[in-house]
């Protein structure tokens, strides 16, 4: 096992190389600008460096560095019919650079409604579900209702959305809105009602207030539950977002994509999903960070 | 007047068609400082009847005194030690402490909160647990933290439900002399009512044993051994194992009943 692992660490130096020279080697498609990918493969490559000690660094970055050899060696080394539909890397790659200011707004405009529709979904999300589920009788109304309308797919709003409210950012806002506030509703309500009866015995003969049993008890107690629950619920919130923006937006990470389909720029539209999924991975490393912060009781 | 007065309680509990009775006309009364234990087999319906003392179960039928007054629901005067850790998880043991403090005293600032929950911490042997979550202390360390949460709110009466219940027998021990330590200094004084099904600690522990079977109290028996107390020089007296004999006597009296009757459970 051990030799088997010291081959594995060696692998993705060894591919680093080969990536390298194949960047290197004269390219039978035309290539405007190697810097930009140049950049990426050695930033990983030292991140691998740095992060030496984790084996998990090893295999992804091993992985990461055959996908994009393979991509490499394809388009550049083999005659390619259709360099249209299948860019090389270092013309998507440059579109970060020659774009920039285009994807820096487009990023902006995303995260403002994805940000307003989330932090309202969540916040009114946890005061209601709260609320609903220390009631019984307000719960028992609710929750049969908030059944039927969650499963409902948030996107089929959108186009009514955007005919029906004056602007498209409250559209898409109001999607983002309904696609996140019914999961943080529904799992605030099960964990006040599943509520462990030894912790509220515990605080009524505290002789806690009903705002103090509110605030101080069951949010604390809830947070954990729906904060795990988070990343999903964003994840499902971008999906949205970009197939909002595909309908009705003038800038934005899902625009991007669209609007450059639209002319057949492919280069742009693999640049465009590579970013969305660097932007989302970024938001659940943020939203980790918070919990660990927010959460430090376990 | 008695501290505490229970006046022909029973309660039913009724769940759909049937209806099963945890406890049936129970009458018993607490001195000003007395420390009564309850004692019985699980199931006998001790810990409900601490349920009515404590306010959180409200008898079906007769009353519950506290100071002559007819009292409904958890009240100041009553404080709570509960078996399981009843701990809050998101919250330090100080936090714990000065949470319960803050629910009572409204005229105390940060400062001095902090400052008593400090001192009740110190008092039950945990200085320097004091930023610690719950998860990061043993059981019996969880049980300190409760015990001086109660201690610190200051209550007249105390209510404990097999506190030491779920602790290893060494810190048992340390436990229990800690309660005698506590409460044995007369400006700390309380009036206590104690659940258990463990005889020494009962008899440690207690001017007087109630002994329930079948959702009754069926014998009262006293202790008047002196205190301060201390478990070495009771635990050799002929007194003791007096006492000890009469109340196992009366656990081999139930199990000896209950597989002559129809409720055979082995």
């Amino acid at each position: 096992m051990s030799q088997l692992f010291k081959v594995a660490r060696f692998t993705p130096h060894a591919l680093f190389f080969v990536l390298l020279s194949l960047i290197f080697l004269p390219s039978i498609a035309e290539v405007k600008n190697k810097g930009v990918f140049l950049g990426v493969v050695i930033l990983f490559e030292l991140v691998l460096l740095i992060k030496h000690k984790s084996k998990a660094a090893h295999d992804i970055v091993f992985f990461v560095f055959a996908f994009l050899a393979f991509w490499e060696f394809s388009t550049t080394k083999i005659p390619n019919s259709n360099i249209m539909l299948y860019p090389t890397p270092e013309n998507v790659f440059a579109v970060y650079f020659s774009d920039w200011r285009k994807i820096l707004t487009g990023i902006g405009s995303s995260m403002y409604l994805l940000l307003t529709g989330f932090l309202t979904a969540v916040i009114s999300g946890i005061i209601f579900g709260m609320i609903a589920g220390w009631f019984t009788r307000i719960r028992e109304a609710v929750f049969p209702i908030a059944k039927v309308i969650s499963p409902i797919p948030p996107i089929i709003y959108t186009p009514y959305a955007v005919a029906l409210l004056p602007s498209f950012q409250l559209a898409s806002i109001f999607v983002i809105f309904s696609s996140i506030f019914w999961s943080v509703f529904i799992s605030m309500i099960l964990s006040v009602s599943n509520i462990d009866r030894k912790l509220l015995e515990s605080a009524k003969t505290l002789n806690v207030k009903s705002t103090t049993m509110l605030w101080n008890i069951l949010l604390p107690y809830c947070l954990p539950q729906v904060m795990k629950g988070l990343p999903i619920s964003i994840a499902n919130a971008f999906m949205v977002l970009t197939a909002a923006e595909m309908i009705g937006a003038t800038s934005g990470l899902g625009w991007f994509v669209k609007y450059y389909s639209d002319f057949s720029d492919y280069t742009r539209v693999v640049a465009g999903i590579i970013l969305i999924g660097v932007v989302v991975s970024l938001i659940n490393l943020l939203i980790a960070a918070i919990e660990k912060k927010v959460i430090r009781w376990r | 007047m008695s501290k505490i007065q229970l006046n022909n309680v029973s309660l039913d509990y009724i769940d759909d068609t049937n209806v099963f009775h945890a406890l049936d006309n129970l009458n018993f009364s607490v001195k000003e400082g007395e420390f009564v234990s309850i004692i019985g087999a699980s199931g006998c319906g001790k810990s409900t009847t601490l349920g009515i003392l404590s306010g959180l179960r409200n008898p079906t039928s007769g009353n519950l005194l506290i100071d002559g007054k007819k009292s409904i629901g958890t009240g100041k005067n009553r404080g709570v030690v509960f078996q399981h850790y009843s701990l809050f998880p998101w919250m330090t043991s100080k936090k714990n402490v000065s949470f319960g403090i803050k629910q009572l005293r409204d005229d105390l600032c940060q400062r001095e909160i902090d400052e008593m929950a400090n001192g009740y911490l110190k008092k039950v042997g945990l200085e320097g647990f004091e930023n610690k979550y719950p998860y990061q202390l043993s059981g019996g360390m969880q049980q300190r933290v409760a015990i001086a949460r109660t201690l610190a709110m200051q209550p007249e009466i105390l209510l404990m439900d097999e506190p030491f219940g779920a602790v290893d027998a060494k810190n048992k021990i340390i436990l229990q002399d800690l309660l005698l330590e506590l409460l044995q200094k007369d400006e700390d004084r309380k009036t206590i009512v104690f659940v258990t099904h463990d005889v020494d600690e009962a008899i440690l522990l207690s001017d007087r044993v109630l002994f329930m079977n079948n959702k009754k109290i069926v014998e009262e028996i006293l202790i008047d051994f002196e205190r301060p107390r201390q478990r070495t020089k009771i635990f050799n007296t002929a007194e003791y194992s007096e006492l000890r004999q009469k109340i196992m006597g009366l656990f081999y009296q139930v199990v000896k009943e209950n597989i002559g009757g129809d409720e055979v459970v082995i």
